[in-house]
């Protein structure tokens, strides 16, 4: 794994000349802002990039007497850089590839866009109270070893990954630089929270049925805002708009709503809040770690955030892991 | 990423497609016979995405067998939007097909067993795909005893009407139909699915049940069955939940950590058990 040291005069020119290759997220923004050019394009979530928050999936028209469909391709995408924080990225790596591109349907418009979109994983040094990745497996300096990754470190940037020299030469790490590094991203594990006990989805699951979840749930809202936020929510709606020419629409849509999973015959699964609620919690921290192995949750903090009501998830899965023993 | 094949396929994609001939079945249910899509291989007891151009996308149970392989058939309650629009369709015209989905029947594990099918209302659409399979020629041999118990709520809401003349003829299987509320011309058997199938004298060990109805009738009839003793390994039904992708990606159909559409919609009564009641 190539390593070096950068001097964050050169990062920034680096950054700085070459602006239109890259983006960063809002959050990456309010951490690493000192160390980057102003005027950057800044996205809320990565998702927005390779999920959009809605996209034609297909035309149809009604032309000579017959009905046409074909796709709308999205197209190759040039080569970009998105700048983000480590919770960031593994929602993009573990959980949006792990349900887009699982092997048996790949989504071939996303595969197009993230095919060349290079992550570029900013290690994370000033952590909010709200964010909890340690719980879920992560943690502020996460990175799938082959993306890009920067930390600051000694008045310098360290850098990992940047075969393409997009910052430059730099200077390589020596033996004692390595050993600092190493022990402090040691130090900075040990001071987390531990993560949440492995049998936590399997015990979730069987309190399914729990009155618990009343309480958990009512002071929510249902106004999906955390969901469309949140960087590993995935679920979509497909639906048409126009009559004799129009297209198939794959839009963003929330299990907060109570229309999601209304039936034709007017029952639904889930009627009410604690339903829709317990659905949200169980999904990322039971379904999803049962089915594929990971957390749907990155622990990023976003949800309690923008909350018009102060939700807040972490409290609930302490809560939940508490009651669970 | 790069490690991925290119994908060639929009998996959203329909493939249009001639509506053949329609049969109106009752009221509200009318049969659709469809050109079959190309390389659209499919077992019994699954499901497709049928997309009318400039309405929507539904998902239905494709009611024909594979056995039968020029065309796919698709029997359809109105009950809304995109079923009004399919309803007001003639042959000739088109629709979009994307599928098949789903599980489908285990028929490895039916394979030498007796079967008792039990159908209520439309619910005998899914049915009727492994019932043709297991009637046709080259499979019937594959299979015991064939019992069929349809029943709908009166002889009008009765569908496949032509084909259960069909199956009435045929001397290996035995056929029951039921209707709640008889009427004037009405021969048959009165009564509800799970109070005729308490009369029949079916040994519980030697069959395996495959119920599809509306989900008060299954519920019934699952009970009686397991009155019967059946065991619950040895019951298999279809659920529905409200549909999008229909391929695991859209996230809305799920009963605990099982995708309905992936994973299901067939399930034993066994792996029911197992799963939140949720749907
Ligand atoms: C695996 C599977 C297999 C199936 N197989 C079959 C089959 O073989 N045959 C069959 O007939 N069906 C089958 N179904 C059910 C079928 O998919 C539904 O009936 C169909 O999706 C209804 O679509 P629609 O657009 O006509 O109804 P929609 O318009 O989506 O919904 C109709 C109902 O919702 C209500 N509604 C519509 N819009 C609104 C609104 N804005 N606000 C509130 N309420 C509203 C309407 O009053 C109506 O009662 C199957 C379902 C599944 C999941
Ligand atoms: S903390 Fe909230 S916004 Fe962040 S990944 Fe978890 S659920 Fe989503
Ligand atoms: S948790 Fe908050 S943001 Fe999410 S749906 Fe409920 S009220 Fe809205
Ligand atoms: S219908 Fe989309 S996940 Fe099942």
């Amino acid at each position: 794994m190539a390593k070096k040291l950068v001097t964050p005069e050169v990062f920034r020119k680096k950054v700085a000349d070459q602006s239109d290759l890259f983006l960063i997220t809002e959050r990456a923004q309010g951490v690493y802002h000192e160390f980057l050019p102003q005027g950057l394009r800044v996205i809320k979530t990565p998702k927005e990039l390779i999920f959009p928050e809605w996209e034609g999936v297909y035309r149809f028209s009604f032309q000579d007497r017959s009905w046409k469909v074909w796709e709308i391709e999205t197209g190759d995408f040039s080569p970009r850089f998105l700048f983000l924080l480590p919770c960031e990225a593994r929602a993009v790596i573990e959980v949006l590839d792990g349900n887009f591109l699982q092997k048996d349907y790949i989504d071939k418009n996303y595969w197009q866009r993230r095919k060349n979109l290079h992550l570029i994983v900013l290690g994370c040094y000033t952590i909010p109270k709200t964010c909890f990745c340690s719980l879920v497996g992560g943690n502020p300096l996460w990175r799938d070893g082959r993306s890009l990754f920067v930390l600051p470190f000694q008045g310098e940037l360290y850098v990992e990954n940047d075969e393409t020299m997009l910052f430059g030469e730099g200077k390589s790490v020596d033996a004692r630089e390595e050993e600092t590094l190493a022990t402090r991203e040691e130090e900075l594990k040990a001071s987390l929270p531990p993560p949440l006990p492995s049998d936590f989805p399997q015990k979730l699951y069987a309190h399914f049925d729990e009155g618990i979840w009343k309480d958990l749930s009512w002071r929510c809202i249902n106004c999906g805002a955390c969901t469309f936020l949140c960087p590993t929510c995935y679920c979509f709606d497909l639906s048409v708009e126009g009559r004799l020419r129009g297209l198939t629409l794959k839009t963003w849509d929330s299990c907060m709503f109570p229309r999601f999973t209304l039936h034709a015959s007017s029952h639904n699964p889930r009627p009410t809040g604690k339903e829709r609620v317990r659905q949200r919690v169980m999904h990322k921290f039971s379904y999803l770690p049962l089915r594929e192995g990971y957390y749907g949750c990155v622990g990023c903090g976003i949800c309690r955030e923008i909350c018009p009501v102060n939700w807040d998830i972490r409290e609930t899965v302490e809560r939940m892991a508490k009651y669970l023993g | 990423m790069d490690s991925l094949s290119v994908p060639v396929k929009n998996i959203y994609l329909p493939e249009l497609v001639q509506i053949q001939e329609i049969i109106e079945e009752t009221r509200d249910i009318k049969t659709f016979r469809v050109q079959r899509p190309h390389d659209f291989e499919y077992r019994p007891g699954q499901f497709a995405e049928v997309f009318v151009p400039g309405k929507g996308e539904a998902p239905f149970s494709i009611t024909s067998s594979p056995t039968q392989e020029a065309f796919l058939e698709f029997s359809i309650k109105r009950v809304g939007t995109v079923t009004e629009a399919l309803h007001r369709l003639n042959p000739g015209e088109t629709v979009g097909v994307r599928g098949p989905y789903g599980n489908g029947f285990p028929i490895d594990s039916l394979r030498k067993q007796n079967l008792l099918f039990i159908g209520g209302g439309i619910g005998l659409a899914p049915l009727r795909s492994l019932i043709n399979y297991v009637l046709s020629a080259p499979y019937r041999g594959n299979f015991g005893d064939i019992f069929i118990l349809y029943g709908a709520r009166t002889p009008q809401d009765l569908v496949f009407r032509w084909e259960l003349e069909e199956w009435k003829k045929r001397e290996d299987l035995s056929l029951l139909v039921t209707v709640d509320r008889g009427d004037d011309s009405w021969r048959g058997r009165v009564g509800l699915v799970p109070e005729v199938l308490k009369e029949l004298s079916i040994d519980a060990k030697d069959f395996k049940a495959i119920v599809c109805g509306p989900p008060i009738m299954i519920k019934f009839t699952i009970k009686t069955l397991l009155e019967m003793g059946f065991q619950p390994g040895c019951i298999i039904t279809t659920l529905e939940m409200r549909m999008k992708c229909g391929l695991g990606k859209c996230g809305r159909c799920n009963i605990g950590p099982y995708y309905v559409c992936k994973d299901g919609p067939v399930f034993s009564y066994e792996e029911l058990q197992k799963m939140p009641e949720e749907y």
